[in-house]
């Protein structure tokens, strides 16, 4: 039996409920959000380790048209943000559908036919609202069968305890930074395998005082002030990623002289020195990285994992070290995102395919030869200076003003799309993330384009986004 | 778009630079076709379809679609807009979306990205958020 709804809405994390809110609030009942795991939540839901915190402050990463006052940090625990995402689903409980995988979306001529573990659907409307970090990336290593301990990615950790054990931490990035000073307090010892040194800056985290959280009970306007303030003064950091006299000086230095503050010795401080600019890969915020990789618990490994066999592990630098547990901090595939083999639009088209040399969306949100799909957090609708939840609320109202439409059916012109692409390869031509002399997971490996970031201010994009431009479909 | 930038300000330094990523910047001799200025004009030039007034009021009657920011409404036929904060990206985001849209700017309208300013409390936040910037 095929269950007939006007939208489905793929994901329940962030952009997936947002989506379902709105619709809800304007009384669009006719929707369902299918999510394969068994709770709501996306990347807050997965990623449990030790540390876990987001690194945009938690009055701007939460949606504008839910806001909460009583947010316990500057920065918020992944705990609290997962519970924040919870307490948000329960306006659209109804419409959930738990552990319930999508197998396969076919656009059928008139309506998108989704197959799941849970039964089918029939809609007008298909939101791809998966997210960008939520398959983990596991790069190949000879030998890891052969490892006799425990291997895990970073994004599953559940309520492993590593106390008193020897723990390898492949990656230096955003997870990584968070969860070893935390493994270092308990691991019996820990090697941080890096290939690539991250740029680190301070953690200006604190705690709201009960003055503060009852200040912005009573008074909202001050917490929509803070909001305002946060996003502009965030948005000043774009000026950096394109090389604005000053602002690139500026971030370099500050980088620069947290690290000499935090690690006295010269051997460890140069191994943990950049060799690239900063900014073109994700910049990095902690107080306890630093002083932890120069504790006593941890040693760094300058080079990336090489090969495993058994226990010992080796490094491309040829060091060895036995270990009882491997923590892969890898992140995750972003660039060329697995749901999209499971989509086939018009004419049987599908988007892995279509994506195959580099993702591509009109508004970063539509597909051409893909009528009624609307792609949340898709290409170039991340960024790397402000708060991801602007976006996916811009997107929203995109696609709420392509329901809004009379049309029954839109897709993209491919010379829209193509205008849009040209636009946006100019955009990133003289950014950070194309010039910066890194390797990440923002840029196609294949293509070298930049298809994960928008290359322009937050505020260009929600602007762009503003009004659903008819003109450009079909 | 062809635009010229007149007069200064301490924003400038944020602004110019990354109006000069989407925009032509010329002299204000060079037949702009849209003009902002941070400070008074006599004249709007002739080839000049969109003005920016930043903190100053332009010359009546206004000879293009303009945009005033940072002064209140006076039934001069500009649109007018107002900034919650101090940050140049806000003021940019103005001069910027008026280039792009004008039509989202009525006539006398006080378009504002916020409506209060922010609080002690949020600066002291706020600064301590935002990466380092050239001071």
């Amino acid at each position: 039996m095929t269950l007939v709804v006007d939208t489905v809405i793929v994901g329940a994390g962030f952009a997936g409920i947002g989506m379902g809110m709105r619709l809800a609030r304007r009384g669009d009942e006719s929707f369902v959000v299918l999510e394969r795991a068994a709770d709501v939540g996306g990347t807050w839901r997965d990623n449990t380790y030790p540390g876990v915190a987001c690194d945009i402050p938690s009055h701007l990463y939460s949606f504008s048209f839910a806001p909460k006052h009583d947010w316990s940090r500057f920065f918020a625990p992944g705990a609290e943000i997962l519970d924040y995402l919870r307490h948000c689903a329960l306006e659209i409980a109804e419409h959930l559908r738990l552990g319930t995988e999508v197998l396969d979306a076919r656009w059928t001529g008139e309506r998108w036919h989704v197959s799941t573990t849970g039964g089918d659907f029939s809609c007008v409307t298909l939101v791809m609202a998966v997210g960008r970090l939520s398959e983990p990336r596991m790069p190949p290593t000879p030998g890891i069968d052969t490892f006799t301990g425990e291997v895990f990615h970073s994004s599953d950790w559940r309520d492993r305890d590593l106390a008193g054990k020897r723990v390898g931490v492949v990656g230096t990035g955003a997870s990584a930074v968070q969860l070893v000073p935390r493994l270092a307090a308990e691991a019996r010892g820990i090697v941080v395998f890096q290939r690539t040194a991250p740029f680190v800056l301070p953690r200006p985290d604190f705690e709201y005082s009960a003055d503060d959280i009852r200040g912005f009970a009573d008074d909202p306007a001050s917490r929509e002030s803070l909001r305002t303030d946060l996003f502009w003064g965030m948005e000043t950091g774009f000026a950096a990623r394109v090389g604005v006299p000053g602002h690139l000086d500026a971030l370099r230095r500050s980088a620069r002289d947290h690290l000499e503050a935090q690690v006295a010795d010269p051997g460890l401080r140069a191994a943990l020195t950049p060799h690239y600019e900063i900014g073109c890969k994700r910049v990095l915020l902690s107080d306890d990285y630093y002083p932890a990789l120069a504790g006593p618990a941890v040693t760094l490994e300058p080079s990336a994992l090489a090969s495993i066999d058994g226990a010992r592990v080796t490094a491309q630098g040829g060091a060895t070290h036995d270990l009882d547990v491997l923590v892969f901090a890898t992140g995750f595939l972003t660039t060329h995102p697995p749901f999209a083999a499971r989509v086939f639009g018009r004419d049987g088209a599908n988007l892995a395919d279509t994506w195959r040399d580099g993702m591509v969306a009109y508004a970063s949100t539509t597909v051409h030869g893909f009528p009624n799909l609307f792609v949340i957090d898709g290409p170039n609708a991340s960024l790397g200076h402000n708060s991801a939840i602007v976006m996916i609320e811009a997107q929203i109202g995109y696609v709420l003003g392509a329901i809004d439409d009379d049309a029954r059916v839109l897709e993209v012109s491919l010379a829209a799309q193509r205008r849009y692409t040209a636009d946006l390869d100019s955009r990133a031509a003289d950014t950070v993330w194309l010039g910066g002399g890194c390797e990440s997971w923002y840029v196609d490996a294949t293509t070298r384009r930049l298809t994960l970031l928008w290359p322009d201010l937050a505020y260009a994009f929600r602007d762009r986004l503003a009004e659903f431009d008819r003109d450009a479909y079909l | 778009m062809r635009i010229a930038l007149h007069g200064t300000h301490p924003a400038l330094d944020f602004v110019r630079p990354l109006l000069a990523r989407n925009y032509d910047l010329v002299g204000v001799d060079d037949a702009p076709e849209a003009l902002v200025t941070f400070g008074p004009v006599a004249a709007v030039p002739d080839s000049v379809e969109l003005a920016v007034f930043v903190a100053v009021r332009p010359p009546v009657p206004l000879s293009a679609r303009t945009l005033v920011i940072g002064a209140a409404p006076s039934g001069d036929g500009a649109s007018h807009a107002g900034l919650a904060t101090e940050h140049p990206a806000e003021l940019l985001s103005l001069i910027d979306g008026f280039l792009r849209y004008p039509a989202r700017f009525p006539v006398g309208d006080a378009k504002a990205t916020a409506n209060a300013n922010a609080t002690a409390t949020a600066r002291a936040t706020t600064d301590a958020a935002r990466e380092p910037v050239p001071r």
